[in-house]
């Protein structure tokens, strides 16, 4: 939101504006810091999300290749050829150990996070701008409209997310993939296809706590004043209203990033999501149910990474919640 | 048995810190007396009552003194033993009952539950006693009260319930955690009544707590003025109001509105904010406020000296005060501006009508709404200059009148000119210059200032959408700051936050923002009475100056009717949706007037417990505005009640040779003959 040229904030020094900034921030990180595990929780998602974006690179090896088994190599001409070093378990090499297919799973893994992580954060985010949207929205209308748009999410609500995400997946997906549309196919139908699901799912969730918010805020004086000086509705909305939703914002995007990942895992697992060679976690979990006596290894570490990542980001948002709630007093 | 607190301290933890709250406090409560605590928001007086039942929060500890109930000490005590305490020896009523009651338990159980606990009375003798009990405090239909939930009971009715069964158990101490002041005024006449007669005739010592100087001087005997967790003094309370001799109480009883006040003299203020306790000094905790402060005040604090064996005080200066020495008079009375002018009216609003449907679609579909007549039939004129005060209880529809007055709630029908030209009921047909011309105050400045946005922001933004000169933008800044000084605020305030800023600075704020358009006429509703009294009478000198620099003209909304009276030149009385009567506030306040304001008028409690109230209640409660009376609306409750013509005709309005109206059926000779006959009685 730019403030308007005309507000006396637009004039003041960039620099009491930064220390005026900063200091918030200086604040928001003090709160933090005093609160252990959801300082600790935070440091583990920003460690995910950096993974998720520098995975590939720092991956010792591709996440396709399957590794030879350096005591089982034939000499055939010039050429040494090597079984597969499938199962293997977690040495200096393969610190996770290699897969049934002879995979590193470290490297899985890493690469794999831009599915587990990514796509649930740009679905979130989506979701979370056109929820906001939405919620504001009808929040602050009330009558008919509210009433319309609230029943319909209602309904969309009362069908359980799995099945919508099932429904949705078999017949988004044909058809995208049928779509000639380079930038589709280099984004991938799939990919596409699970962020409109979650977008879809989790939008009107969203709307639901900002309409909620919204309630709350639009019979406050400040936003009767500004109808009395002839504001227009969006800037009452956007300049009024907004600042008072966003701790409802914030934790709500936390809660709804967590259930994201979950998704996306639990589509993989079914073998809806990403399909091979992706090493998508929970399509990693699927893959290496069969080998579960055998190579352990392949199936916990990336159960374990879900886990940690999920439990980290729902902490993150509890202590996001108590943030704001001590602001609040 | 008498009750003591013996150097009583309490602190806060406040993150890793002790602040001290109540510091060196020393009460003494004697049975059948009414012990008052008084003292503004942030004093510490509730701190303290609650600290004497020792019921305080989880972060607070009693850091020094003793408590005595009888020969009993009480610090020590664990919680269990507290628990035979509690209810038994000390009872509270709280100031919102609603809270206090819980809602899923009808009223006989939560009465019967103190004395089956702490008496051992089995059901039946229980419910006897609650009956009893009910009796005491006036409820004869007390069989119909105790099969109910709180919610289905008044205000008044629930607050008379704590009462009855606070008394219950013939507790040694009583305390009084400002009962009245969720209520209305009337009511609150009522329920005084009552406390002052059933607490007499108990063996019980009682502490009552409040912000109101009137209340206090009427009901109590003794009074603890508190300011900063310290006592300030303590006196039987005539002599408090007739020779205080610390400064603060001298400006606490000069700071309020006297109706007979000359209405161009300005109200004495205590120039300040109330001190952050966080930062204890040496010095005295008032001294920053103090007209009268020396420097020994500021290096020393005085400790409570015996004026004589009855009264105390905390001052260095107390001797001169006494005897005069030190001015603490209030400043000299400012120019008076031009008088109002009666020929050409701001606003003038003609038969405004504002009804609410209740109910979801579903309901209107089905004619099932019911329709809640708020505002009905509203005349009123405001004059160039003047003030208009529109005073009722609540359910009156005086903040209905002026949310249609602005727009906020369009009315149904009728017609509001501005400046002789007639405008739009509804908010989106009025130009920007209507809105820049009319202008709103809220209650209550917190919910005026978004606390996201600086105070400059707020102001500024105004400046630049409804500013007649809206001049080039660079000027705004300017602009603002010449606003935050006419409200008396320092330029830098423009870059604050509202949590950065003290109720009285928000509501300076707030004023100079509605005043930022350069307005003709401000709607202030209760724009006081979220302050304190100190703060109340800055308040009200800014809003007296402003006027007089400016030339706009006020329309008040309030419940307070000293404070119109004080205010305004011009009041209108609402009961029910209806103005019952308008006039000059001298008329209004006079004889004859409607038989509400008289007995609004009896309701009040004077600030001086030499001169007693008015005797005439109002009994039963405000009749709900979904069903309003037939006839005279206020025929239910009418001390004057003339028989079946109220019931069956609207009462006509009577005009005096001065604009004077009345709705009755008396005339009003016939009114100011009854009443002036009455009040040859009363002397």
């Amino acid at each position: 939101m730019a403030a308007p040229a005309a507000s006396p904030e637009a004039r003041r020094s960039p620099l009491a504006v930064l220390q005026r900034r900063w200091w918030g921030f200086w604040r928001f990180w003090r709160r933090l810091v005093r609160q252990p595990l959801a300082f600790a929780a935070t440091l583990i998602v920003l460690f995910f999300m950096m993974i998720s974006i520098v995975g590939h690179w720092i991956a010792p090896y591709p996440y396709d290749a399957v590794q030879p088994d350096p005591d089982r190599c034939v000499a055939r001409g010039e050429a040494v050829r090597c079984a597969a070093l499938s199962n293997a378990p977690p040495s200096l090499a393969h610190p996770f150990g290699t897969d049934r297919n002879g995979r590193d799973v470290l490297s899985r893994l890493l690469y794999g996070a831009r599915y587990t992580i990514g796509l649930p954060l740009v679905a979130t985010l989506l979701s979370v701008a056109l929820g906001t949207g939405l919620g504001l929205l009808i929040g602050y209308t009330g009558g008919a409209v509210d009433e319309v748009i609230s029943r319909f999410i209602d309904i969309l609500l009362s069908i359980p997310a799995i099945i919508l995400a099932l429904v949705s997946l078999s017949t988004v997906v044909p058809t995208l993939a049928a779509s000639q549309n380079p930038l589709v196919q280099s984004i991938g139908p799939i990919n596409i296809a699970l962020v409109l699901v979650i977008v879809l799912l989790y939008t009107p969730i969203v709307a639901r706590v900002i309409r909620a918010a919204t309630l709350g805020l639009r019979d406050r004086g400040y936003v009767e004043l500004a109808k009395l000086r002839g504001e227009s509705t969006l800037y009452i909305l956007l300049r009024e209203i907004f600042p008072g939703v966003v701790p409802a914002l914030a934790v709500e995007g936390a809660l709804r990033f967590s259930y994201a990942i979950f998704l996306v895992a639990s589509l993989g697992f079914l073998g809806l999501g990403a399909q091979p060679p992706i090493p998508e976690w929970g399509r990693m979990v699927l893959d290496a149910r069969p080998t579960l006596t055998a190579a352990p290894w392949a199936l916990w570490f990336p159960v374990g990474a879900i886990a940690l990542l999920v439990i980290s980001v729902n902490l993150m948002a509890d202590g996001l919640q108590r943030l704001y709630q001590e602001n609040e007093r | 048995m008498v009750v003591e607190a013996r150097h009583l301290s309490i602190d806060y933890r406040i993150g890793r810190e002790w602040v001290s709250a109540i510091l060196d406090v020393t009460l003494k409560l004697e049975p059948r007396r009414i012990h008052g605590l008084v003292g503004e928001s942030g004093s510490g007086k509730t701190t303290l009552a609650l600290a004497l039942m020792r019921y305080l929060p989880p972060n607070a500890r009693i850091s020094g003194g003793s408590i005595w109930l009888g020969d009993q000490e009480l610090t020590h005590l664990s919680e269990a033993d507290m628990q035979r305490v509690w209810g038994r020896r000390i009872a509270l009523v709280p100031q919102n009952p609603l809270e206090a009651l819980n809602p899923t338990m009808t009223i006989a159980a939560q009465m019967t539950e103190l004395t089956r606990l702490h008496l051992g009375l089995s059901a039946e003798q229980a419910r006897q006693q609650a009956l009893d009990d009910l009796k005491r405090v006036n409820i004869a239909d007390g069989e119909q009260v105790l099969r109910r939930y709180p919610h289905q009971l008044s205000g008044g009715m629930q607050q008379r319930v704590m009462i009855a069964a606070a008394l219950s158990t013939q507790p040694d101490l009583l305390i009084l955690d400002e009962p009245t002041t969720a209520l209305d005024v009337t009511t609150q006449a009522v329920i005084l009544d009552l406390i002052r007669e059933r607490v007499r005739s108990e063996n019980t010592a009682v502490l009552f707590v409040s912000h109101n100087l009137g209340v206090i001087a009427q009901l109590c005997d003794t009074v603890t003025v508190l300011y900063g967790g310290e006592v300030m003094e303590t006196a039987p309370v005539e002599r408090l109001f007739a020779r205080p001799v610390h400064p603060y109480t001298v400006g606490l009883l000069q700071s309020i509105p006297k109706p007979d006040a000359e209405s161009e003299a300005r109200l004495m203020t205590i120039e300040g904010v109330a001190p952050s306790l966080a930062h204890r000094t040496s010095a005295c905790v008032f001294a920053d406020r103090c007209r009268a402060a020396v420097e020994r005040c500021h290096a020393e604090k005085p400790p409570l000296e015996a004026v004589d064996d009855v009264h105390q005080a905390r001052c260095w200066r107390w001797p001169e005060v006494q005897s005069g020495q030190v001015a603490l008079t209030p400043p000299i009375a400012t120019a008076p501006a031009d008088p109002p002018q009666r020929d050409t009216p701001v606003l003038q609003v003609r038969q405004l009508q504002k009804h609410f449907v209740e109910g979801g679609l579903f309901d209107r579909l089905t004619g099932r709404a019911s329709r809640v007549r708020a505002v009905e039939d509203v005349s009123l004129h405001v004059n160039q200059r003047s003030t208009v005060g529109v005073v009722g209880e609540s359910g009156s529809g005086k903040t209905t009148l002026a949310r249609a007055i602005v727009a906020l709630d369009p009315a149904d029908q009728g017609e509001i000119a501005l400046l002789g030209q007639p405008i739009s009921l509804t908010l989106r047909q009025r130009s920007a210059e209507t809105l820049g011309r009319l202008r709103l105050v809220f209650q209550n400045p917190n919910e005026a200032l978004n606390p996201h946005h600086t105070v400059g922001q707020a102001i500024g933004r105004t400046l630049q959408l409804l500013d007649k000169r809206r001049g080039r933008q660079t000027d705004i800044r300017k602009r603002v700051a010449e606003m935050l000084q006419a409200v008396g605020l320092a330029p830098e305030y423009a870059d604050r936050y509202p949590s950065q800023l003290s109720g009285g600075e928000k509501q300076r704020v707030a004023i100079a923002r509605a005043f930022a358009a350069d307005p003709d006429l401000i709607i202030a509703d209760e724009p006081t009475s979220a302050l304190d009294v100190s703060v109340q009478a800055v308040i009200v000198n800014l809003l007296k100056d402003l006027r007089n620099q400016t030339g706009v003209s006020y329309l008040v909304i309030s419940h307070d009717l000293e404070l119109v009276v004080y205010m305004a030149d011009w009041i209108a009385v609402m009961y029910l949706g209806e103005i019952v009567e308008q006039g000059t506030a001298a008329d209004v306040y006079g004889i004859p007037s409607h038989p509400y304001t008289e007995a609004l008028i009896s309701a009040v409690p004077v600030p001086d417990p030499t001169v007693k109230g008015g005797v005439i209640r109002l009994h039963g409660d405000v009749p709900s505005p979904r069903s309003k009376p037939s006839g005279c609306p206020f025929h239910t409750r009418c001390p004057r009640f003339i028989g079946s013509i109220c019931v069956e005709q609207v009462p006509p309005v009577r005009v005096s040779a001065n604009g004077h109206q009345i709705r009755c059926h008396y005339t009003l000779d016939e009114l100011a003959a009854l009443q002036t006959a009455d009040r040859k009685d009363a002397l």
